[in-house]
């Protein structure tokens, strides 16, 4: 064993069940020599037994008897294309599957000749209802008012592609340029961020109307600081050190 | 019936199946939501929206990825998509009222508040590394099953379950409580 830092990474990943058979003799080995690691493993095993033991939550009433009720509509919904009058939690509601039909079979018909991004990955498990490779794409056309919150249909995480949206708003231009995030509306520039070290590299994507999140990773792909501009207010605030 | 019989039902339209495997995953999508929001009424919406798109997008899921993966990216995303969109909005009502119903024995009410306390520490974790710790114990997701979720890399999810253990025992004894 070279240093308690790796016995620590061991004992962590232990506790996760991922200790590989070859590094279980080592672990063992440093602790009976190192009192500090020995505690160190107690204390986080003590820990961590009483996460696992933390209560799974249920809620007071199945979800599922509420909404099966309305799947018909949602369905319904989904044919005509066009929003009634509801109120306004369930506009929420079926506006999503409203909005996310629309995408699902409108959309690609726009963008027919920009789908050969579309297929999903086999290791990419979340659906995108409309992946348009080009940041401009908007459905704005479809006359739809929806509500912005059923607008991010996320998002392949972590590939940087904001474009890889299903969006009831329009998106930005987001351009990485020297080591900064350069925004642009209309071809104009809105918001440019602070430049970063040259050993990082970025994610990002908009949130909503007026959000765009971005974080930085460093070397090993690990998230170092986590930001989100608001376009309104022309500002950014960290979230995540 | 198992998860993938129900599928291949559902995906057919067969109602009762679509219902029994809704249901299937209801209980990890409210919980993980419950966790991550810190309340029960975000809980409750992104439960319902999660559970609409999986139904309504069930035809796109392909039966070599894992179900419960794939409920846990939607549900996981919209979590992150709520909780940055409503940041300075966002309420963490703990968990007095909800665990009243999860606890049955003396010595469980006993650590009530212990567990109330634990369960607030988790939910105020920093983004990333509460999304990684509640797919770690509330869903019991490997590694590798939570860098699929997340689309992170293995050694990050590594790194986010090491620092979120760390930092909710750092702040144990900071708060002055006795973990011994």
């Amino acid at each position: 064993m070279s240093n308690c830092e790796r016995c620590k990474g061991l004992i962590n990943q232990k506790l996760d069940n991922e200790l590989l058979d070859l590094e279980q003799p080592e672990l063992e080995e440093h602790l009976k020599q190192c009192d500090s690691c020995s505690t160190y493993y107690q204390r986080m095993s003590d820990l961590h037994n009483r996460l696992l033991s933390l209560p799974i939550i249920d809620t007071q009433e199945s979800i599922v008897d509420q909404l099966i009720l309305d799947i018909d509509n949602i369905k319904k919904e989904n044919k005509d294309i066009k929003f009634k009058s509801f109120n306004k939690h369930w506009f929420t509601r079926y506006g999503l599957a409203t909005a996310a039909a629309i995408v699902l079979f409108v959309v690609p018909i726009t963008f027919l000749a920009n789908q050969n991004n579309i297929e999903e990955s086999a290791d990419s498990v979340e659906f995108m209802a409309a992946e348009a490779p080009d940041e401009k794409a908007s459905i704005s056309n479809l006359e739809i008012q929806t509500d912005n919150t059923l607008a991010s249909d996320s998002v392949s995480r972590g590939d940087g592609n904001y474009g890889a949206q299903a969006v009831a708003f329009e998106l930005y231009k987001i351009e990485e340029v020297s080591n900064q995030l350069i925004i642009s509306k209309d071809e104009e520039v809105i918001f440019k961020t602070k430049q970063w070290e040259d050993n990082l590299s970025v994610e990002f994507y908009q949130i909503n109307e007026n959000e765009i999140s971005y974080s930085l990773l460093n070397e090993d792909g690990q998230e170092i600081a986590s930001y989100i501009i608001n376009l309104i207010e022309n500002k950014e605030d960290k979230i995540l050190d | 019936m198992d998860q993938k019989e129900l599928i291949q039902l559902a995906k057919t339209g067969n109602k009762e199946a679509l219902v029994d495997l809704l249901k299937s995953v209801e209980r990890s999508i409210y919980s993980t939501a419950f966790y991550y929001m810190g309340n029960e009424h975000d809980a409750k919406d992104i439960t319902q929206e999660a559970l609409i798109r999986v139904y309504t997008k069930l035809d796109s899921f392909e039966e070599k990825a894992q179900f419960t993966t794939w409920v846990q990216r939607i549900t996981t995303n919209l979590c992150m998509d709520k909780f940055r969109s409503n940041k300075h909005n966002i309420s963490i009502e703990g968990a007095e009222m909800i665990i009243q119903d999860c606890i049955d024995t003396e010595k469980e009410v006993e650590n009530k508040i212990m567990v109330e306390e634990l369960m607030t520490k988790v939910m105020l974790l920093p983004e990333k590394i509460k999304a990684a710790m509640i797919l770690r114990y509330f869903n019991e997701f490997s590694y590798q099953e939570i860098a699929e979720v997340l689309d992170i890399p293995v050694n990050t999810v590594k790194s986010y379950l090491f620092r979120g253990r760390e930092k909710i025992y750092v702040e144990y004894h900071q708060g002055g409580v006795n973990n011994e």
